[in-house]
């Protein structure tokens, strides 16, 4: 009676460990690469961006909301991300010859990398540091700014820098160069 | 070993890593020479934050021991630089933009520099009289410096602004590209203490900002003591950064005074107190605000807002909003600033309280957060004067989590309901409907009703309101009947405004575009009993 006592009792701790042990293996990879997909779409623009910005257009009386609600629950923005995306945007036009050029790269971790300053001059040199420095900040706001507004906690940060590196890197001009893995470049 | 005079004028310079000209001090001893200085495109890199590029410098070069005392030579040098650039991020210093020339007479002894004077002309001037100069011999980066003489620089405060901050910052803060300071700034060295003197005109976006700014500080060397100082101007035109189309005529923000006094202690820097006049007779007071040097710090004691009326400040306000407030501390946790106690607002017979206040004032785009709560407020008071329509009644509410980032919102939660208790009249026009139907992405029309009526009764309002991901999710608080009622009409007739919008969401876009509708005549949709 006593040794079935015990195996009862040995049965509900290792239930009871087994309960309290939750591993939480819920990543929304999806909605982080639309939104990497959306965000880099505007900040550097593409073909395509003049008919999606027909589609986002808000609806009209006579209807198609069910649409935008669809698309709009795809959508992560807020005023941050928004602001920040315009002051990328902006900037893009001063980073993007010095990409193309093979200057900058981009990195895997969704960050700049100043790959060779040779060939420059100092002032040349001053505004590539300075350039990427502040494009890298705004940067790692945007990607904690994202994953706050999906709920990703900061232990997971580089997942969603990794999704963001890859749409930098296919929307990078062409020249860039572009680190496919870490410490593996080729150039675009 | 021991590096001569040389090396050391040019390490004061900043340039030391051009090149090395080492005189054991043994054979300066005996030595009395002349060396023409005739550097061209001197160019070098520590790494790729520290480096040069293409100086020239062209100067003359003397020593003069003689049999003096053994390691007492006297020396003296006169150079000039006209082109080339230094870079030290993240500032980048243009040599043919900023060329200047320096000569330097002194004796160079055992274990110090006796400078007789040093003196620099061009991007600033600088004249350095009787300093003694201490290091100690084995490395010239490891030298403790005592300054027992004055420095005094003179410089062009337009030149360094754009140097120091407008060209090095001006990617990540693009705001300092529309501030144009001119003017002068004179810095003094003391042994036990450093001054500054400025005194400027600054233009915000072409226009004055400030006309006869004087900055006067002084920041203790030796000792753990404050030195006091101010800044003065003779007038600040504040209304660039106002909503000046807002403003009431005459009505102006100011300051009280135009001297505010600022202290600088070893570890910190203290302004205030400072009062701001929102209107004339209503004060805004800041006692203090401290800035901490070591961590990064901050500390307000005492805000304190008179009761405003803001209905007198900002033109064409529909209702009367008197605030006051009274936050007793604020103080830096992490990266966020937590204001300690409330605002209060007296608004339409209710009244408004503003809590938990803080203020993210480093982060990427600066945010601001508080949570608002709302009782007893009459709403014919506020939408009598509106152009969203007359509805009767009255409301209890908060708004939860209000975050504002940059000038937008960015989150809040928003609840309305029907205060029951209050026994008012409750009616809701014709245009009101339509307005709220219009925020919900309503589509029935009510041109024709509104031939006949102009206003319905209704028993309840239950709104509530959430933003997040730049969707707004809209929802009627009242269900009944599978259906979820913005407005429930009372059981003797009236009107309903029905959420028909399944999720509530509206995307952030497209409540704007609706906001624009709601002066327009639309359609809504509704039931009418």
């Amino acid at each position: 009676m006593k040794r079935k006592e015990i195996r009862y009792l040995v049965s509900f701790v290792i239930f009871f460990l087994a309960a309290c042990v939750t591993v939480n293996i819920y990543f929304p990879a999806a909605q982080v690469q639309k939104a990497a997909e959306d965000i880099v779409k505007e900040v550097r623009g593409s073909e395509n961006q003049g008919k999606e910005k027909k589609l986002e257009k808000p609806t009209s009386w006579l209807g198609f909301e069910s649409n935008v609600y669809a698309a709009n629950e795809l959508t992560v923005s807020n005023a941050t991300i928004r602001q920040l995306k315009e002051r990328m945007k902006n900037r893009f036009p001063l980073l993007s010859p010095f990409m193309s050029r093979g200057i900058v790269g981009e990195g895997a971790n969704g960050l700049l990398v100043i790959k060779n300053l040779s060939g420059l001059n100092l002032r040349d040199k001053a505004t590539v540091q300075r350039l990427v420095t502040a494009e890298n900040s705004d940067r790692m706001a945007l990607y904690k700014a994202v994953a706050s507004s999906l709920n990703i906690p900061l232990s997971e940060l580089s997942r969603v820098q990794a999704i963001f590196a890859k749409k930098w890197q296919e929307s990078a001009p062409s020249g860039t160069y572009i680190e496919k893995a870490p410490g593996n470049w080729v150039r675009k | 070993m021991r590096q001569g005079p040389l090396f050391f004028l040019l390490f004061s310079l900043g340039i030391q890593s051009l090149f090395f000209i080492f005189i054991p001090s043994s054979i300066a001893a005996f030595l009395d020479c002349q060396v023409d200085l005739n550097l061209r495109d001197f160019s070098g890199q520590k790494d790729e934050n520290h480096a040069f590029e293409g100086i020239n410098l062209k100067g003359l070069l003397k020593f003069e021991s003689g049999w003096k005392a053994i390691g007492q030579t006297e020396f003296k040098i006169k150079a000039g630089w006209e082109d080339g650039a230094i870079f030290i991020y993240p500032w980048f210093f243009d040599l043919k933009a900023l060329r200047g020339a320096f000569e330097a007479e002194g004796t160079y002894l055992k274990d110090n520099i006796l400078l007789k004077y040093l003196k620099v002309h061009g991007p600033f001037n600088l004249r350095a009289n009787n300093m003694q100069i201490f290091f100690n011999g084995k490395q010239i980066n490891g030298f403790s410096r005592l300054f027992k003489g004055e420095i005094q620089l003179d410089a062009n405060l337009n030149t360094w602004y754009n140097v120091f901050l407008r060209d090095a910052y001006s990617n990540s803060h693009p705001f300092l590209l529309d501030l144009e300071p001119s003017g002068k700034i004179n810095l003094k060295v003391m042994p036990k203490r450093v001054s500054l003197f400025l005194t400027s005109e600054v233009l915000f976006r072409k226009r004055p900002l400030f006309e006869g700014l004087i900055i006067n500080l002084s920041y203790p060397l030796g000792g753990d003591f404050c030195e006091n100082g101010n800044i003065y101007w003779k007038r600040l035109d504040l209304s660039p950064f106002l909503p000046k189309r807002l403003l009431r005529e005459g009505a102006n923000i100011y300051f009280k005074s135009n001297k505010v006094p600022i202290s600088l202690c070893k570890k910190y820097l203290e302004v205030g107190p400072v009062v701001l006049f929102l209107k004339k007779e209503k004060e805004l007071l800041l006692k203090k605000l401290r800035l901490f040097f070591e961590k990064k710090g901050l500390e307000i004691e005492g805000l304190h807002l008179d009761e405003l009326d803001l209905k007198d400040v900002f033109k064409d306000f529909p209702v009367s909003i008197k605030v006051s407030g009274n936050i007793k501390k604020a103080y830096l946790k992490g990266e966020r600033v937590i204001f300690e106690g409330a605002l209060k607002a007296k608004v339409a017979n209710g009244k408004i309280d503003i809590e938990n206040l803080w203020l993210d004032p480093f982060s990427a785009i600066p945010r601001i957060g508080c949570d608002i709560l709302f009782k007893h407020i009459d709403l014919s008071e506020i939408t009598s004067n509106t152009g969203f329509g007359l509805i009767t009644g009255v409301i209890n509410g908060f708004i939860k989590g209000l975050i504002i980032s940059g000038s937008q919102p960015e989150e809040f939660f928003l609840k309305i309901l029907t205060d029951e208790t209050a026994n008012v009249p409750k009616k809701i026009s014709i245009k009101a409907i339509e307005n709220i139907s219009i925020l919900g992405g309503g589509q029935g029309s009510m041109s024709l009703i509104g031939q006949f009526f102009k206003e319905f009764s209704y028993k309840r309002i239950g709104i509530s309101c959430k933003l997040k991901n730049d969707v707004f999710e809209l929802h009627g608080l009242i269900r009944e009947g599978g259906k979820e009622y913005l407005v429930k009409r009372g059981f003797w007739g009236g009107v309903n405004v029905v959420n028909m919008n399944p999720d509530g969401k509206i995307s952030f876009r497209d409540m704007l575009e609706r906001l624009k509708r709601i002066t327009e005549s639309d359609k809504s949709k509704m039931e009418v009993y």
